[in-house]
């Protein structure tokens, strides 16, 4: 198929845009729901109004992201259609699932209960508007769960719950199951809600050290912020324990992600970890060394290895050996992968003459060529077939660059290690408030209250970062290894999305300085005059 | 809280390590073969945080005088 | 190009039949639920700052579950019928994106208008609200049109590529050229859009009357019901249009037995589709109508519970129109452009794998639709909305 490359770039840009705008809401959402519920249930286990106080005013600001969060979630079930309808074409059987999962079990539960939980207070009885409460927090909690099982599809489409049907000439699923319960999405659910917990907690935590310094809301400030650093505490902690194992998951999964992320050009043992450093912008196949890949760096040794495979000593393959391929370690050349992908694409195509010609002998030999085993560990019990390979036909095209096969060094670079940083100063943040509120010093330690309220954006920069080394990270494809980005997109002209990319940025730019200037103006009045 | 960590500690080391021999679109064949039964525990480990989470901050609340009745 | 149906596997069929069921009744709900987006038009009947919040505040407490209910309409038409949801979205770009864009509009101006430093001002989120009830529902209804009338396009199913506007007789808007096509039953499409918008006009008016308390605001009612006698009058040109339409119209058809699925044009296909089955779906229809009409008329003689009728109504002929779009061998998105690339129930299918999946995880919608209707109780049983509700600063309110 040919694509109009520039097209594909706009279509990128669009949905990249909307999904981090997106993405500013959302954990915002996830973390807010359960720490407005935490405050509603103190409420009610002491009966005490200043409780109940601290839960009005901290979900009047919650429903005031709430609702541009939800509202910039539907656009991109439209887009996958709209912008991405061969990819809707290729995966929808996949795909579809989980987002119709989605909207039964969880958006349903978020709405209904939204509307108690706001709108309920003289309505209903405290156990109900508690339990409602809980379950928006849980409801909200639930769609992320699912849209990451969709996005954990994407990230690592394995042949043990989908396979492609030379019939219809797309993906299908075979094992629901097991796209459910993967680890790759289950530890990605995991990472992105405790990431939402502990943003959700440094904004209640920042927000109320701003009071202390202004010597505004004594108390309400002092309640609010000790429940969010116990929170963020568990939670900053948590997410980097698990952020360990998601980076092990990508490492196995999605070697390109990771020899990016970490700058890594030549495979080897013991590979180490860049804590600090410059990535150049270069061609995997003209670098012949690592240290050509940086202006300069300081390295960890070792980590990689340890972080990646749990073993010090273990290979970590590097860029250029997943082009080239390394014998020794089993890896195949690029080259070879994209003939076999083409042959698949070729039987698929004689299948179809077969069948238009009625020629059945013909669709038998294409099918039996297509599902043949091109290498299988018959230990393990895993094999890969022509047909999973298919993906790979697209660079047997000549004008596909082998170094398109793995995602631009610095950005990804850039993006992982700085959300890294940063999940580690969260960390080091809540010991530090945690324990001057335990020990009763923070309502006068004006240096953590200072630093609280400094870091209250850091965690959007962490949260988007995050995001941009999980999807730039999996380029060249929407699908790893099965549908490039380029074979996804509709084909459509140019202006068309362009025309969209600048209505939606308008779109996003208004509404999201209205969304700021509101929430300022909540936040200076106060939670006496917040209603 | 050293509870949890000790926890977290037993969950991951009793992960599978990686082999020696890679696929041939360099995927390390132990992931490729899904382990459901982490997965779920791993679902798991949400409510569980959240539980934990919410009686550490009962928890704080109490240790730091803030709130006595709960 | 043709493309033959993808199985005659019985139980795949029965598990597309089911599936096309429930995108009816989703269907039939959403167009129930659009009653908020009819109350957003009406803006301009309230006379004063508290009429206009009762208002804003009746409605603003049931945007999000209309919204929800188009995302999972959506979200169904994906999982259920993947090659619908990639050409229909895909092809007719501006149509979906234009509801898209009114959708996003709407969600955060109920929350924002009448708050203060919302930097556009009230006026602006009216704005918003209006041209989500007025483009929104009629393009939805045009969308739904499309059903009937064909659009204008043609795929490829082995290289996946999709073409649209290839008729030599058509324009290619990317889908907008539904609404000025006229060769192609733009008229046909245009009436749905109004009699949908005239629908959820008179539900909004319906609902607000039930809603808000009918003594305090008692010149409000009086007023709306007077908005509901003239949109009534739209209502049945647009739907003397649209059934004139539905009898007459050559519609497209084939045979669900035959492996090749091939699609021909047959008279009277949509009226023979409402005759068949014992005449079923025109019973239904019929059922639907009256209550409809019912609602309406029992408002105008001075009861505040015509949305209860009319609502049920308006689900029963929701169902039944998209039934009769996809039900007995007709092609639910039909292509002028090449009849052979129409997609049926049959060939935009999920394999039957994940419609066999997806039909256990529907076994959960009754429970939803009932903690749904529970809530709906609790919120309601408490009394209509009153001036001291919308005043009370622990409330919420808008």
């Amino acid at each position: 198929m040919n694509v109009d490359l520039t097209m594909l770039e706009w279509a990128r840009a669009q949905f990249a845009m909307t999904a981090l705008f997106h993405f500013f809401f959302v954990p915002f959402t996830l973390g807010m729901s359960f720490i407005v519920a935490f405050f509603e249930t103190i409420y009610v286990k002491t009966g005490k109004k200043e409780w109940k106080e601290i839960t009005q005013f901290w979900q009047l600001i919650f429903g005031i992201n709430f609702a541009l969060g939800l509202s910039t979630g539907i656009i991109h079930e439209f887009e996958f259609g709209t912008n991405w309808s061969t990819y809707s074409w290729v995966v929808g059987d996949l795909f579809g699932a989980p987002l119709a999962v989605e909207g039964i079990v969880a958006f349903f539960m978020e709405a209904t209960f939204a509307a108690i939980s706001f709108f309920g207070w003289k309505r209903v009885s405290k156990g109900v508007h508690l339990a409602s409460t809980w379950l928006l927090a849980i409801g909200s909690n639930l769609s992320a769960l699912w849209i990451l099982i969709a996005n954990g599809f994407m990230q690592h489409p394995s042949n043990e719950f989908g396979f492609f049907n030379i019939e219809t000439s797309r993906l299908e699923m075979s094992d629901f199951w097991t796209l459910i319960v993967q680890p790759v999405a289950q530890v990605k659910f995991l990472h992105v809600v405790t990431a939402g917990y502990t943003l959700a907690s440094i904004f209640v935590l920042g927000i109320s050290a701003l009071y202390l310094l202004k010597g505004k809301h004594k108390d309400f400030a002092k309640k609010s912020a000790a429940v969010a650093a116990a929170f963020g505490l568990i939670s900053s902690i948590f997410v980097a324990v698990i952020g360990d194992e998601h980076a092990y998951e990508v490492a196995n999964t999605q070697p390109t992600k990771i020899a990016s992320a970490e700058g890594l050009y030549v495979g080897e043992k013991g590979a180490p970890i860049v804590a600090i450093g410059i990535p150049k912008n270069l061609k995997a196949t003209e670098v012949t060394s690592n240290e050509e890949g940086f202006v300069f760096k300081i390295e960890l040794p070792k980590m990689l290895s340890l972080l990646g495979k749990r073993d010090p000593n273990a290979y970590v393959p590097g860029l250029k050996d997943l082009i080239e391929g390394n014998e020794e370690y089993g890896i195949w050349p690029l080259s070879k992968l994209a003939q076999i992908g083409k042959e698949a694409r070729e039987d698929l195509f004689k299948y179809h003459e077969a069948k238009k010609a009625g020629d059945k002998a013909g669709m038998e030999a294409a099918k039996a060529d297509f599902y043949k085993v091109v290498w299988e560990d018959k230990e393990k019990g895993i094999s890969l077939t022509k047909a999973d390979l298919i993906g790979y036909g697209y660079f047997a095209n000549s004008n596909v660059s082998p170094d398109l096969i793995y995602p631009p060094v610095p950005p990804v670079f850039y993006a992982f290690h700085i959300m890294v940083g940063l999940g580690f100063w969260f960390i080091l943040l809540f010991f530090m408030s945690w324990i001057s509120i335990v020990k009763g010093t923070f309502e006068n330690n004006t240096l953590v209250q200072k630093l609280a309220v400094i870091s209250v954006p850091l965690p959007w920069i962490a949260t988007s970062f995050g995001w941009m080394t999980a999807e730039i990270g999996r380029q060249p494809w929407t699908v790893f290894g099965v549908l490039p980005t380029a074979e996804s997109v509709t084909p459509i002209a140019l202006q068309n999305v362009q025309a969209t990319f600048f209505l939606f940025l308008t779109a996003f730019v208004i509404l999201g300085i209205a969304e700021l200037k509101i929430l300022f103006t909540v936040v200076k009045s106060g939670p006496k005059g917040a209603h | 809280m050293k509870k949890l960590i000790t926890l977290l500690m037993v969950f991951f080391g009793s992960l599978l390590m990686a082999s020696d021999k890679l696929m041939p679109n360099g995927i390390d064949p132990e992931v490729h073969k899904i382990d459901t039964t982490w997965g779920v525990i791993l679902f798991f480990m949400w409510p569980i945080l959240i539980i934990v989470s919410y009686k550490f901050v009962e928890f704080t609340l109490k240790k730091s005088g803030l709130e006595k009745d709960l | 190009m043709t493309w033959a149906p993808i199985t005659v596997d019985a139980t795949h069929f029965y598990l597309q039949v089911y599936w096309w069921i429930i995108i009816a009744v989703l269907g039939g709900l959403f167009l129930l639920m659009t009653f908020v987006q009819g109350g957003q038009t009406l803006f301009h009947v309230a006379k004063d700052e508290m009429e206009e919040r009762a208002l804003v505040n009746s409605l603003g407490r049931k945007w999000e579950l209309t919204f929800t209910t188009l995302v999972l309409f959506g979200g169904a038409l994906y999982a259920a019928f993947p090659l619908f949801y990639s050409i229909s979205f895909g092809g007719a770009y501006w149509v979906w994106m234009l509801i898209l864009f009114a959708f996003v509009l709407q969600a955060v101006s109920y929350e924002y208008m009448n708050k203060p430093n919302n930097l556009i001002g009230k006026n602006a989120y009216k704005f918003f609200l209006y041209f989500n009830g007025v483009i929104g529902v009629v393009l939805f209804g045009a969308a739904v049109g499309t059903f009937f009338t064909g659009s204008n396009f043609s795929y490829d199913p082995v290289t996946r590529i999709l073409q649209w506007g290839t008729a030599p007789d058509g324009f290619n808007l990317r889908g907008l050229e539904a609404a000025i096509d006229f060769k192609h039953g733009a008229w046909f499409n245009l009436a749905m859009g109004v009699l949908l918008f005239a629908m959820a006009r008179i539900l909004g008016a319906l609902w607000l009357i039930n809603d808000v308390d009918n003594n305090e605001f008692s010149e409000l009612i009086e007023r709306l019901r007077g908005t509901v006698k003239r949109c009534f009058i739209v209502l049945l040109v647009a739907l003397l249009v649209v059934l004139f339409g539905l009898l007459t119209m050559k519609g497209y058809a084939y045979d669900i037995h035959d492996p090749t699925g091939k699609v021909y044009l047959e008279d009277g296909k949509y009226l023979h589709n409402l005759l068949s089955f014992g005449a079923l779906p025109l019973i239904v229809f019929l059922i639907g109508l009256v209550l409809y009409v019912w609602g309406v008329l029992a408002t105008l003689k001075g009861s505040n519970k015509g949305i209860w009728f009319s609502g049920l109504g308006t689900v029963l002929i929701g169902i039944i129109v998209i039934s009769i779009a996809g039900f007995f061998g007709t092609p639910f998105y039909p292509s002028y452009a090449d009849l052979q690339s129409s997609l049926t129930i049959q060939n935009s299918s999920g394999s039957k794998y994940a419609l066999m999946v997806m039909a256990w995880v529907s076994v959960a919608v009754p429970f939803v639709l009932g903690y749904i209707i529970w809530v709906w109780y609790q919120m309601k049983k408490g009394g209509p909305i009153t001036k001291e509700e919308i005043q009370d600063p622990e409330s919420h309110a808008y």
